[in-house]
C-alpha cells in the first residue's frame, strides 16, 4: 500500500472481455461491484484484462450499466441517493422481456452482482404475487406435465394455499 | 420475433436456487401455489428450505374476530405449520429458516411449538 507515493486517487480501468469477444473498458469502482469482479482483482493485483467466458456482451453490457448507475449514484454523498437507485432500477426491470430477464438474471448470478441478483429475483416474483395459476402458466409459458388427477391430488394436499 | 421469444418459458429452467430466491420474495401462500404449476415447479416448492408464517395474513375479515372463527384460523396454521415441517423433515430436506407469528399467546400451543423446533434442530 505503501509504494505509491502520490497523493491523487487515480481511476484505474479494467478491460472485461464477454464471451463473444466484446470488450467494454470500466472504472475499477463500478465493476466491483460485482463480487465476482472484487475478487478477481483482490487477487490478481495487476491484471486489467479480465475474461467472462459464460457473459456474452449483450447482458454483460446491461449489467455494467446497472452498476455504472449505481456507482455513480453512490459516489453523490446525497440523501436522495437511495430515492434515485429505487427509481431507477424501476426503469430498469420495467420492459424486460423474460428472455432478457432469464440470462440478465444468470449473468449476474455468475459475477455475483448480489444486489442486482435480487432486483431481478423481485421482478420476477412480482409476475406471481397474487396471481392464480393459471395466470402465472399463462405468464411465463408454462406447460402443465402432470399426469391426470395428479395435479387434483397436488391441490387437494395444498388446499390451504388455495383457499 | 419477440413474439416467438415469449413463447418459450425460460423462468422455470433457472437454477433452483435462483428460483428458491425468487419463491422467498412472496408471501407463504402465494409461494404455495405454485406447486401445481408443473412438476419443476413442484419439485421445487417441495424442498423450499424457508418456512415463514403469520397468522394475521390468514385472518380475511380483522373485524370478525369471534372466537369461533379464531379457532378455525388457528386450527388452520397448526395444520399448515405441521404439515410443512413434516414434509421437509420426512423427506431429509434441510429448514434455512422457520418463523412463526401468532397474535394470541395460548400455552396448548408451546408443546407443538417446542416439537416442530425439535424436528427442525434434529433435522439439521
Amino acid at each position: 500500500m505503501s509504494s505509491s507515493s502520490t497523493t491523487t486517487t487515480t481511476t484505474r480501468l479494467l478491460m472485461l472481455k464477454a464471451s463473444d469477444g466484446v470488450t467494454f473498458e470500466v472504472e475499477e469502482a463500478v465493476a466491483t461491484k460485482l463480487g465476482a469482479i472484487n475478487n478477481m482483482v483482490e487477487e490478481e493485483g495487476s491484471e486489467d484484462l479480465i475474461c467472462l467466458p459464460n457473459v456474452n456482451g449483450k447482458f454483460l453490457g446491461m449489467v455494467l450499466e446497472w452498476c455504472k448507475k449505481h456507482a455513480n449514484n453512490n459516489t453523490n454523498s446525497d440523501k436522495g441517493n437511495d430515492e434515485v437507485n429505487k427509481w431507477w432500477d424501476k426503469e430498469f426491470v420495467m420492459d424486460l422481456d423474460q428472455n432478457t430477464l432469464y440470462h440478465l438474471l444468470m449473468a449476474a448470478d455468475y459475477l455475483s452482482g448480489t444486489e442486482l441478483v435480487d432486483l431481478l429475483t423481485e421482478k420476477v416474483a412480482s409476475m406471481i404475487r397474487g396471481k392464480k395459476v393459471e395466470e402465472i402458466r399463462e405468464t411465463f409459458k408454462i406447460k402443465s406435465d402432470f399426469l391426470p388427477g395428479q395435479e387434483e391430488e397436488i391441490r387437494k394436499k395444498n388446499s390451504w394455499a388455495f383457499e | 420475433m419477440d413474439d416467438k421469444i415469449e413463447a418459450v418459458d425460460r423462468i422455470s429452467s433457472l437454477p433452483e436456487f435462483v428460483l428458491n430466491h425468487i419463491l422467498s420474495f412472496l408471501h407463504i401462500k402465494d409461494a404455495a401455489r405454485t406447486c401445481v404449476l408443473s412438476k419443476r415447479w413442484n419439485c421445487i416448492w417441495c424442498s423450499f428450505p424457508r418456512l415463514e408464517f403469520d397468522q394475521t395474513t390468514c385472518i380475511k375479515d380483522e373485524l370478525d374476530s369471534n372466537p369461533e372463527y379464531m379457532e378455525q384460523v388457528r386450527e388452520f396454521m397448526i395444520n399448515v405449520v405441521d404439515k410443512s415441517v413434516l414434509r421437509l423433515i420426512q423427506n431429509n430436506l434441510k429448514i434455512e429458516s422457520f418463523s412463526l407469528t401468532m397474535p394470541v399467546a395460548d400455552p396448548n400451543l408451546i408443546w407443538l411449538v417446542d416439537r416442530w423446533m425439535e424436528l427442525i434442530v434434529l433435522g439439521r
